[in-house]
């Protein structure tokens, strides 16, 4: 018997019993889908959420104060300080940043939001083009000129149109500024994305808008250091905190009264945080799969019982030990292969269904399809093999007089 | 050609040792019609399965068509079985699910005979025994007398120097069991092929050309049977009235 007549025939016996190979059917199916889906789904999570590090900018420390520390601040001095190449030759640029809420009107349009004082170097550092307008420059910034720039979404919830905004005048709290520019839509959710956000000079938000905080005038809230390449991200740190001590006046008993983050590093281990729940899930899918695999062997070997009749009068005319082996492997593979197909397919749908209604889009690895087809069939032939051994080993005399 | 010597086959029933076959010799030439008779329990199935290489004797020595058989494996029993014997089951035991076509193809296919072939040569057997036109009945949609020609067709279509048939009447009507006989007879003058009836019925026996009679394992007698209407050489059966124009009506009502 060849593999192709094996095939017709298990074709054959498999179609006797339609809903019961279907039911054998999907506990694989359910595996294979759910694997295929989740990994598909985390290999998205995760590019998205390296995209997403990466829109923020590349080689990029942050400092902030430590907040432990009763008096502890960064000035304007120290991003002075930072941005100097003798003092820290790692760091291309340094900027400093105000960040808060507050209330933002046109007309009787109000918008509870995000304020950023931004020095005018922050929109290339993260990546921010314009779509209509332009940002604001360092004479603006200097000279206290009240402009701002909006993000995408903002200038479309209070102008309804972003093209309408320029020239026109917002409020933030009780200070009027002029729009010069309209940032991209930059996407995602949250306030990660700055679509929502209205950025202002860094001088005019430091005297102007958050005048109230009780650090001073020159401080700001967080230090955005450009390092020349990821290589150097450590070398480029312990620089830093020298600087930023030495600024700071802290003796040496003294701790650091700020904290360095790497941009970097956050990045890879939220990575690995999707990676590790990615192979959870994975894991969960295997586990249903592997349920499948003993269904599989389970109605097989019902199977080969209420067949033993037929296996003794095929053994009887002729058929080898092998032959019967075959068979019934080639059954059980049948099953589990187009079960298989079948899950696969499922799980690719789910999984671009799911990347079509959220944030990030689903990526179908070709490695994920292949290990989960490569896996339905390992299954077929592990779960098959010893229901096939037991039949190929009945006894023709015995399997001829079974009732 | 069957040799059997001193083939004894013992079953273990619990505590006591059942004695199956108790020393059989048997010689059964090329071309001969027998019938093995007994009650049920005498070990004539226990004999069929011997003969027909579905289980081996605990000793004794089986020769068939000169080679020794009674110490073979399990697989090349089944090749054994596959070149000589052809089987007949009281049950018929085909595939239900497959046309009679496919049914009788199916030994030929563990043979590895190819495609076209397998088809011809099936459909010229199932031609033999008067179901040309049915090929691609289902078992299901066939009568008892003609699911059994399916039967027998499947058995012939390699060729077998032996028939072997177990109480192939048991399960049909007088009338068609007296058809099927007839067919056997048939096959047994046009192909020479060597026909082993197992039956307890006499009736059936009497069609044979020999006679052996089994009781508890042995051989208690082995007798030739003459038939006035039939000649012993296998030349084509000149007087059988009564039963020809059975087969001409069947065939004319298909």
């Amino acid at each position: 018997m060849n593999i192709f007549e094996t095939f017709r025939t298990a074709v054959e016996s498999l179609n006797a019993n339609k809903l019961r190979t279907l039911l054998t059917m999907l506990g694989v199916i359910i595996g294979v889908a759910s694997v295929v889906a989740l990994l598909s789904i985390g290999a998205g999570v995760s590019s998205n959420i390296t995209s997403r590090i990466n829109g923020m900018g590349t080689n990029m420390l942050s400092i902030n104060t430590d907040n432990r520390q009763a008096n502890a601040r960064l000035t304007n001095a120290d991003v002075r300080a930072l941005d100097d190449p003798l003092r820290v030759p790692d760091v291309t640029s340094a900027i400093g940043e105000v960040r808060g809420n507050a209330k933002v009107m046109v007309g009787t349009n109000l918008r509870n939001t995000t304020v950023q004082g931004e020095m005018p170097g922050f929109f290339a550092m993260r990546n921010i083009n314009m779509d209509t307008g332009s940002i604001y420059t360092d004479d603006d910034n200097t000279q206290r000129r009240r402009v701002a720039v909006l993000g995408y979404s903002l200038a479309q919830t209070l102008f309804n149109n972003s093209a309408l905004a320029l020239g026109q005048t917002v409020m933030v709290d009780t200070t009027p500024f002029q729009v010069v520019g309209v940032a991209e839509q930059k996407g995602g959710f949250g306030p990660q994305s700055g679509d929502d956000t209205i950025y202002v000079p860094l001088n005019v938000a430091q005297e102007k808008l958050f005048v109230r905080r009780n650090t001073g005038l020159d401080s700001v809230s967080t230090i955005y250091a450009q390092i020349r390449s990821a290589d150097v991200a450590s070398s480029a740190t312990q620089d830093i905190s020298r600087t930023l001590r030495s600024a700071h006046n802290l003796l040496p008993t003294q701790a650091d009264d700020f904290r360095v983050f790497n941009q970097a590093e956050l990045a890879s281990t939220l990575d690995s945080v999707a990676a590790t729940l990615t192979e959870f899930l994975g894991a969960i899918g295997a586990i249903s799969l592997l349920v499948g695999g003993i269904g599989i062997m389970n109605i097989m070997l019902v199977s080969v019982t209420e067949r033993t009749r037929e296996i003794g009068v095929r053994k009887a005319i002729g058929a080898a030990r092998g032959a019967i082996l075959l068979q019934f492997l080639i059954e059980s593979l049948t099953v589990s292969a187009s079960a298989g197909v079948i899950g696969l397919l499922l799980g690719m749908g789910i999984s671009l269904f799911i990347g079509s209604q959220g944030s990030f889009k689903s990526i179908i690895e070709p490695q994920t399809v292949a290990i989960a087809f490569g896996f339905s069939v390992l299954i077929g032939v592990v779960f098959g093999l010893y229901p096939a051994w037991r039949a190929s080993r009945l006894q023709p005399v015995e399997a001829l007089r079974y009732e | 050609m069957i040799e059997l010597k001193n083939i004894i086959k013992t079953y273990q029933m619990g505590d006591s040792t059942v004695h199956a076959l108790d020393g059989i010799d048997l010689k059964i030439e090329d071309g001969e019609y027998v019938a093995i008779v007994g009650p049920s329990g005498s070990g004539k199935s226990t004999l069929m399965n011997v003969l027909g290489c579905l289980d081996v004797p605990t000793s004794g020595e089986y020769r068939l068509n000169g080679q020794l058989v009674s110490k073979l494996s399990d697989d090349q029993l089944a090749r054994a079985r596959s070149r000589n014997i052809g089987f007949v089951f009281q049950q018929f035991n085909l595939l239900t699910r497959s046309s009679a076509l496919r049914n009788v193809e199916l030994p030929l296919r563990y043979q590895g005979v190819s495609g076209r072939d397998r088809a011809a040569r099936a459909k010229a057997a199932l031609e033999s025994v008067g179901l040309g036109p049915r090929v691609n009945h289902k078992p299901t949609e066939l009568s008892g007398g003609q699911q059994q020609r399916v039967a027998i067709a499947r058995a012939l279509v390699t060729q077998p120097s032996i028939l072997l048939a177990d109480e192939p009447t048991g399960a049909l009507d007088s009338k068609t069991g007296v058809e099927i006989l007839a067919l056997f007879e048939k096959l047994h003058e046009t192909t020479g092929v060597t026909v082993i009836v197992v039956t307890h019925d006499s009736n059936v026996a009497s069609h044979a050309n020999r006679i052996v009679r089994i009781g508890d394992g042995k051989i208690t007698s082995d007798t030739p049977v003459f038939h006035e209407h039939r000649s012993q050489n296998g030349t084509a059966p000149s007087a059988m009235p009564e039963k020809q124009p059975v087969m001409a009506q069947e065939a004319k009502a298909k």
